[in-house]
C-alpha cells in the first residue's frame, strides 16, 4: 500500500527511510505505521525527505511522532531535506529543530555513526 | 342400537332380538368383514390382525352414520370389540351390552386366570373349521365367486346363514381366541351390561364374573338360557334383560 | 312277474322293509340322538352307544350332545352349529368329533333338525350322526394335500414375484434387495442376510439384512474360515438343521445362532448356474436365512431354494454387467461434461478450480490439482479431509518421477490416487483424488482416471498457453499505453485512462496516444483495432507507430488518415480500425481534428455545456465500402477547454440505444466540470462503465490553456486533496507563479481543505469542499469554503499546526463564518516574475 511513498535500507549504523512523492492527510498515517514498524529496533534513523514533493501538517505530525519516540529511547535521528523544496519549506515553517535537519545524506550518516 | 354378531355368524343372529327394539331405537346391523354379506376386499391382514382393527371398523360405522348415544350390543368376541371401540371414543357410546363376553379364552397358568380353554383346544377347533369348510367352500364357490345369472343359488344352499370366507374365518378365529384384552377392561368408562348364560362353554360363568369385577359401572345378569347364544336360544329373556337394564 | 315263470321267493320271507321300527331305530347304520333345545340328550340309539362305548344311563338326562365333543369342536358347536340350527331349523353335514367313553375320537358327520312346538318355541332336536372315520381320513389327506398345495402355491407365488423383481432389478443393490426378501414369505424364515463377493478386493461384503442385529453380519475376506465364506468357496447349498450341526461344522455360525436364538440356518450360494455343472459356475454371493425353530426342508423346498440361488446369481451377474456398463457410461458422460465445463473457463486458475469442484463430490471426496507453472506453482483443492501431506507428497513425487499414475491401494494409509498430467511428454503437474473404497471393477476405474488425467492435462496446457498469450498481449498493450504522455507544459494537460474488460476477456485493441509533433504542436489520438488478443495488441502497436511516423508539421489529420489507409495495404489487420486524431497548435489554441469511423470527441468549453464534435467524419481506416475522402475540421478553443476522446466501450451498451449513451456521457462530463482534471477520466469510466464490463475502455482528456479562474469542488475525502493539488499546481505554473510561492500556496490550500474535511465534515462523509483560485499580476487568492460545523481553534495541537502553516505560508488569511459554513480567504503576494 505504501510502497510508492516509503522504502527502507541501511546506512552504517543507521536505518535509512526513503520517502518520496506527496505526503498528506490521505497517506501520512499509513506511512507512519510502516516506518514505526521498521524502526522499533533501530539504533539510529535517517529519514530522507529529499524526494518528497509535498508535505502537509499531517506529514509533520508523523515526523514529530517518530522523532519524539526515538528521542525518548535515546536514539539519534536526522531528517535529510534538500537545500530547497516542499519538505524543507514545511518543516521550516513548523520550526523544526535545526539539529534534526540535514542537507546532506552522507554527512548525516557520519554524524549518527560517530 | 348397534348390534355386532359374534364369531362364526352374521347379523342374522339378531333377528329374534331386534324387533323388540325397533320402535324405541334406531337399529344398525352389520357383518364383520369376511362374514355374511360383507365386502371381502375390505379385509386387511394388518388391520384385522387384532381386535383393535375390528374396533376401528365399528368406529367407522359410527362415524360414517354419525351415530350418537350408541347402545352397542356385542355378542361373544364382539363384546370385547365394542369395549375397545368405546374406550377409543367414549363420547359416542352410552352403553355396552356384552353377551357372553370373554377377555381371554385361554387359561393363563401364570396368574391363575381361567378362560376355559387350552391352546391345543383352539388349534383343534381350527382343524374342525377346516373340515367343515372343505365341503362347504366347494359348494359355496359359485356364490363367493359371484354368479349373477344364478342368484337363487345362494338361497338354495344349506347352511346358507353365517357364511364366512374360510380364509378370513381362520384368521378371525385366531384373533378371537388368542387375544388377551384383560388389561383393557378397566379403561372402559361407558356403562355396561354383562349377560351371562348358564352352562356356556365358550364364556363360562367365571369369565363373566371376571369381566364384571374388572369393568367399572358394569351390571351383571345371569340368564337362565344355556349355551353361548341366548339371542337365538332364548331371545325373549335376552330382550327382557337388555330392556330392564336400559 | 308270474308270467316269467320264476317263483316269487320273497313271498315266503318277511319283507326286508318290514322291519320292526324300534329295531330299525336302534340298529340303523347311523347314530340317532334326540335332545332338548339345550342339548340334553333324551334319547339315543344303540348304534351311537356302540360307536362311543357309552351306556344309555351315562347319557340320557345327564349329558348334552355338546359335552361329547372334543373341546375344539365344542367351540365350533357353540359358535357355528348351535346358532345355525336355531336360525335355520336344521343343519347338514357338520363335521364333528365325538369323544368316546374310552377317550377315542370318532369322526362324524352330523345332521340335525330342530322341531318347534305349537308356539314356535324350540321343542326338541333330532340329530343323526354318521360315522365318518374313513371319509374324514380321506378328507384330512385332501386337506393336507390342499394345505401343501397352498403353501407350495404361495411359495411359488413368492418366488415368481422374486423372479419378476430380479428381472426388473437393474442394479446389484436392487437384486440383493429382491433376493433378501424371498426367504420369509417363501419358507417362513425369521430373517435373512445377503453377502456379495467383491473379487477386486477379495471380500465378502455384507450388503443387506432384514435384521442386521442377528449374527455376525459384517464384511469378511473370501478366505475367512467363517461359515459364509466357506459356503461361498464350496459353492453348494448348506442346510444347518440344528445348533448341534452348527457346533460341529461352523463354530462361528453356532455362536451367532445362539445369540440370535436361531435353530436352523440355510446358507445358499448365489451362482450363475447349477452347482453340478463342472466349471463355468461362479459364486457371486451368499444368501443366509434362518429359522427360530428347527426346520426340516423337504426335497421340493430344497429344489426351490437351489433354484432361487441360481436365479439370484444370474440376476446378479446381469446386474453387474449393467452396473459396469452404466458406470462406463456415467464416466464417459462425466468426462464429456467436465471437458465442456473446463472449456467454459479460459484462465488456468479458474479451470483448475472448476476441475476439482467437478471431481468432488461426483467421483471423489477430496481432490487436488497441482500445476508446475510460475515460480510458486498453482494448487487448487476441494473436499476433505485433506490426506496426510507427507505421504501425499511422496506419492506425488513418485508420479512425477515416473510420469505414471500411482493408484490407491486398500490399506495404503492414504487412499489417494495421484495422476501425472502429461502433455507432449512433459509433466505439467498432478491430479490427486481420493475415491470411495467401494470401487468394483477397479481396472475400468483406472482406465477412466487415466482418461480423465489426459483431458485435464490438455485443458490445463491450453489454459496455460492462453495465459501466456494473454500475459504477452497485456504486457505489450501496457507498454504501449504507458509510454510517456507529454506533461509539465503549462499550456496543456493530458489525462488518460485505460480500463481492461472486467470479465475474463482477451486484451482488446483500444489505445490512446499523445505526443508533441513539434515544440508547439501536440497530437492526441484514440483508436480501436478490430479483434482481440495478441494480434490486436500487435496491430495496435503498429498503427500507433504509423501515426507517430505520419504525423508532421505539414500533414494535418486528413493527410494522416490517408497515410493510414495506405498502411492497411501492408498491414491488413489494421483494416477497419477506427481513429480519432487531433492536432493542437499550442500557440494559437487551434485544434484540427479528423474522425475515421470513430465516435465523435466531446468538447467542454469554460462557458456553456459539452458539445460533440460532429464534423470531419469519414470511414474507418482502410474501409472499402465507406467514404474514404478524408476531411478535417479546424476550430479555436477557449483557454480552459477540455476535449475528451474515448472508445465505444465507454458508452455502448447492448441494452440501450447509442444516443442514450451519448446523452449520459455529456451529462456526466458536465457534472464533472469542476472536478480536478486529475482523476477525471478514471472517474468517468467508473461512473459510466463500472467494474463489471465486458469491453475495454480508453479515454483521453486534453485540457488546453490555463483557466483565468480555477474552480474546483471535491468530496470530503483526503485522497482528493492530492488531485486538487495536481490541478492547482498546473494552474499556478500555467500562470507563471514562481516555485516558492507555488509551494506555499499549495501547502496553505491543502491545509485549508484538510481542515474542512477533518473538522468541518468530521461527521459528513458526503460533504463538498469548494475551492476557487484567482490570480492577478501581484496576488494569488484562494478561497476554500465548506458548509460544515466550525469549531474554532481549540486545544487540538494537530489542527493548530495546520492553521499555523496557513498563517505562515500566506500573507493574508481571513475566516468568514457568516453563512452556514466556513470560508477561508487566503492571499499571497507573488514574487517578482522570474
Amino acid at each position: 500500500m505504501t510502497d510508492q511513498w516509503v522504502s527502507f535500507s541501511r546506512r552504517g549504523m543507521a536505518d535509512l527511510v526513503h520517502l518520496k512523492g506527496e505526503i498528506d492527510l490521505a497517506n501520512a498515517n499509513d506511512i507512519g505505521r510502516v516506518i514505526v514498524a521498521h524502526t522499533t529496533a533501530a539504533n539510529a534513523v535517517l529519514i530522507d525527505l529529499t524526494a518528497v514533493s509535498f508535505l502537509d501538517s499531517a506529514g509533520v505530525r508523523l515526523l514529530d511522532y517518530i522523532v519524539g519516540d526515538l528521542d525518548d529511547r535515546g536514539k539519534p535521528i536526522r531528517l535529510v531535506v534538500g537545500e530547497r523544496g516542499a519538505a524543507r519549506m514545511t518543516l521550516q515553517l513548523c520550526a523544526f529543530r535545526a539539529d534534526l535537519l540535514a542537507t546532506d545524506l552522507e554527512r548525516a550518516a557520519t554524524d549518527l555513526g560517530g | 342400537m348397534l348390534f355386532a354378531h359374534g364369531y362364526g355368524c352374521d347379523q342374522n343372529m339378531w333377528r329374534f332380538v331386534t324387533p323388540a327394539f325397533q320402535d324405541t331405537h334406531r337399529i344398525v346391523l352389520f357383518d364383520h368383514v369376511g362374514n355374511g354379506k360383507s365386502d371381502l376386499s375390505a379385509y386387511r391382514d394388518s388391520r384385522h390382525g387384532s381386535l383393535a382393527g375390528y374396533a376401528e371398523d365399528i368406529l367407522e360405522i359410527v362415524q360414517e352414520n354419525d351415530l350418537r348415544d350408541v347402545i352397542f350390543v356385542g355378542h361373544s368376541v364382539s363384546a370385547m370389540i365394542g369395549v375397545l371401540a368405546a374406550i377409543r371414543e367414549p363420547e359416542r357410546f352410552s352403553g355396552i351390552v356384552m353377551i357372553g363376553p370373554s377377555p381371554r379364552y385361554i387359561d393363563d397358568e401364570a396368574d391363575g386366570y381361567v378362560g376355559g380353554f387350552l391352546h391345543s383346544d383352539i388349534e383343534q377347533m381350527l382343524e374342525s373349521l377346516d373340515s367343515n369348510y372343505l365341503g362347504w367352500s366347494s359348494a359355496m364357490a359359485p356364490v363367493i365367486m359371484g354368479n349373477p345369472d344364478r342368484p337363487e343359488l345362494g338361497e338354495e344352499l344349506t347352511n346358507s346363514f353365517c357364511r364366512t370366507d374360510p380364509e378370513i374365518a381362520r384368521k378371525f378365529a385366531r384373533v378371537t381366541f388368542l387375544s388377551d384384552n384383560r388389561a383393557d377392561l378397566p379403561d372402559l368408562r361407558v356403562p355396561s351390561l354383562i349377560l351371562q348364560c348358564a352352562d356356556d362353554v365358550i364364556a363360562p360363568a367365571v369369565v363373566g364374573d371376571y369381566v364384571h369385577k374388572n369393568t367399572q359401572e358394569s351390571t351383571f345378569m345371569a340368564l337362565n338360557a344355556t349355551g353361548h347364544c341366548p339371542n337365538l336360544s332364548a331371545p325373549e329373556e335376552t330382550v327382557d334383560a337388555i330392556k330392564s337394564w336400559l | 312277474m308270474s308270467e316269467s315263470g320264476v317263483p316269487d321267493v320273497t313271498s315266503e320271507l318277511r319283507l326286508p322293509w318290514d322291519d320292526d321300527p324300534e329295531d330299525l331305530y336302534e340298529h340303523a347304520p347311523c347314530g340317532y340322538l334326540t335332545t332338548l333345545p339345550d342339548g340334553t340328550i333324551v334319547r339315543v340309539n344303540e348304534t351311537f352307544l356302540t360307536w362311543t362305548g357309552y351306556s344309555r344311563a351315562d347319557l340320557i338326562g345327564h349329558r348334552r350332545f355338546r359335552d361329547l365333543l372334543t373341546p375344539g369342536d365344542q367351540i365350533y358347536h357353540e359358535t357355528h352349529y348351535a346358532p345355525l340350527l336355531m336360525m335355520q331349523g336344521e343343519v347338514h353335514e357338520i363335521a364333528l368329533e365325538v369323544v368316546g367313553a374310552d377317550r377315542r375320537r370318532l369322526p362324524t358327520l352330523v345332521n340335525s333338525v330342530l322341531e318347534r312346538g305349537p308356539t314356535g318355541a324350540p321343542r326338541i332336536i333330532r340329530t343323526m350322526v354318521f360315522n365318518a372315520t374313513e371319509r374324514r381320513g380321506y378328507e384330512r389327506e385332501l386337506l393336507a394335500a390342499r394345505r401343501a398345495a397352498e403353501s407350495s402355491e404361495q411359495r411359488v407365488r413368492v418366488l415368481q414375484q422374486i423372479v419378476a423383481d430380479l428381472a426388473a432389478a437393474p442394479t446389484e443393490a436392487e437384486v440383493a434387495e429382491a433376493v433378501l426378501r424371498a426367504p420369509e414369505p417363501a419358507f417362513q424364515a425369521a430373517s435373512s442376510s445377503i453377502y456379495l463377493i467383491d473379487p477386486e478386493r477379495d471380500l465378502l461384503v455384507a450388503v443387506a439384512s432384514t435384521d442386521p442385529t442377528t449374527g455376525n453380519w459384517d464384511d469378511m475376506p473370501c478366505s475367512s474360515t467363517r461359515a459364509v465364506a466357506e459356503v461361498a468357496r464350496r459353492g453348494d447349498l448348506h442346510v444347518i438343521g440344528t445348533l448341534a450341526e452348527a457346533e460341529a461344522h461352523f463354530p462361528d455360525l453356532a455362536e451367532s445362532m445362539r445369540r440370535s436364538e436361531r435353530r436352523s440356518v440355510v446358507l445358499l450360494p448365489l451362482t450363475t448356474g447349477p452347482a453340478d455343472e463342472q466349471g463355468g459356475v461362479a459364486v457371486l454371493g451368499v444368501l443366509a436365512f434362518s429359522f427360530r425353530d428347527e426346520r426340516t426342508l423337504t426335497d421340493g423346498e430344497l429344489r426351490v431354494i437351489r433354484l432361487l440361488g441360481q436365479q439370484a446369481g444370474q440376476a446378479l451377474d446381469r446386474a453387474r454387467l449393467y452396473d459396469d456398463a452404466r458406470r462406463r457410461e456415467e464416466r464417459s458422460e462425466f468426462l464429456a461434461r467436465t471437458t465442456r465445463a473446463l472449456d467454459e473457463e479460459h484462465r488456468l486458475l479458474q479451470r483448475a478450480r472448476r476441475l476439482v469442484e467437478r471431481v468432488v463430490p461426483e467421483i471423489a471426496d477430496w481432490a487436488l490439482v497441482r500445476l508446475q507453472v510460475g515460480p510458486a506453482g498453482l494448487v487448487e483443492h476441494h473436499g476433505g479431509p485433506a490426506p496426510d501431506p507427507a505421504r501425499l507428497g511422496a506419492r506425488t513425487a513418485e508420479a512425477i518421477e515416473t510420469a505414471a499414475p500411482v493408484f490407491a491401494i486398500d490399506g495404503d494409509g492414504l487412499g489417494c490416487t495421484v495422476l501425472p498430467l502429461i502433455v507432449r511428454g512433459r509433466v505439467l503437474g498432478t491430479l490427486a483424488v481420493r475415491m470411495a473404497p467401494d470401487r468394483r471393477g477397479a481396472e475400468a476405474e483406472r482406465l477412466f482416471l487415466v482418461d480423465l488425467a489426459d483431458r485435464v492435462a490438455l485443458a490445463c496446457e491450453n489454459a496455460r498457453l492462453y495465459e501466456q498469450e494473454r500475459a504477452i498481449a497485456r504486457t505489450l498493450q501496457r507498454s504501449l499505453l504507458a509510454a510517456d504522455v507529454p506533461g509539465a507544459d503549462p499550456r496543456f494537460v493530458v489525462e488518460t485512462h485505460y480500463q481492461a474488460a472486467a470479465q475474463d476477456m482477451e486484451v482488446g485493441g483500444d489505445w490512446y496516444d499523445a505526443f508533441l509533433i513539434t515544440a508547439n504542436k501536440l497530437a492526441v489520438v484514440v483508436g480501436d483495432v478490430v479483434g482481440r488478443g495478441i494480434e490486436a495488441a500487435t496491430t495496435m502497436g503498429q498503427l500507433r507507430s504509423a501515426i507517430r511516423a505520419l504525423a508532421s508539421a505539414e500533414n494535418g489529420p486528413a493527410r494522416l488518415l490517408e497515410g493510414l489507409d495506405r498502411f492497411c495495404d501492408r498491414v491488413d489487420s489494421a483494416r477497419m480500425s477506427t481513429v480519432v486524431y487531433a492536432e493542437v497548435d499550442l500557440l494559437s489554441s487551434e485544434v484540427t481534428y479528423a474522425c475515421a469511423g470513430h465516435l465523435p470527441p466531446l468538447l467542454h468549453e469554460p462557458a456553456g455545456s459539452p458539445q460533440y464534435l460532429l464534423d470531419a467524419r469519414s470511414a474507418p481506416i482502410g474501409s472499402r465500402a465507406g467514404d474514404r475522402r478524408r476531411v478535417e475540421h479546424r476550430m479555436r478553443l477557449a483557454a480552459g477547454s477540455r476535449l475528451l476522446l474515448y472508445t465505444d466501450g465507454l458508452i455502448e451498451r447492448r441494452t440501450r440505444p447509442i444516443d442514450r449513451g451519448f446523452e449520459i456521457l455529456a451529462r456526466e462530463y458536465a457534472r464533472l466540470r469542476d472536478a480536478p482534471l486529475k482523476g477525471l477520466t478514471a472517474g468517468l469510466a467508473d461512473t459510466l462503465v463500472g467494474r463489471d464490463h465486458s469491453d475495454d475502455v480508453c479515454l483521453l482528456c486534453l485540457t488546453l490553456g490555463t483557466e483565468e479562474r480555477l474552480e474546483r469542488s471535491i468530496g470530503a475525502d483526503p485522497v482528493q486533496i492530492a488531485l486538487l493539488r495536481a490541478d492547482m499546481r498546473g494552474w499556478l505554473a500555467g500562470h507563471g507563479v514562481d516555485t516558492e510561492c507555488l509551494n506555499a500556496v499549495l501547502l496553505a490550500c491543502s491545509e485549508a481543505v484538510a481542515n474542512s474535511i477533518e473538522h468541518g465534515y468530521a461527521h459528513d462523509p458526503f460533504g463538498v469542499v469548494d475551492v476557487a483560485a484567482t490570480i492577478s499580476a501581484g496576488t494569488v487568492e484562494i478561497r476554500v469554503s465548506d458548509r460544515g460545523r466550525w469549531r474554532g481553534p481549540g486545544n487540538d495541537v494537530a489542527r493548530g499546526r495546520g492553521l499555523q502553516l496557513i498563517y505562515e505560508s500566506m500573507d493574508d488569511v481571513a475566516f468568514d463564518r457568516a453563512g452556514d459554513g466556513t470560508m477561508v480567504i487566503m492571499r499571497r503576494h507573488r514574487g517578482e516574475p522570474s
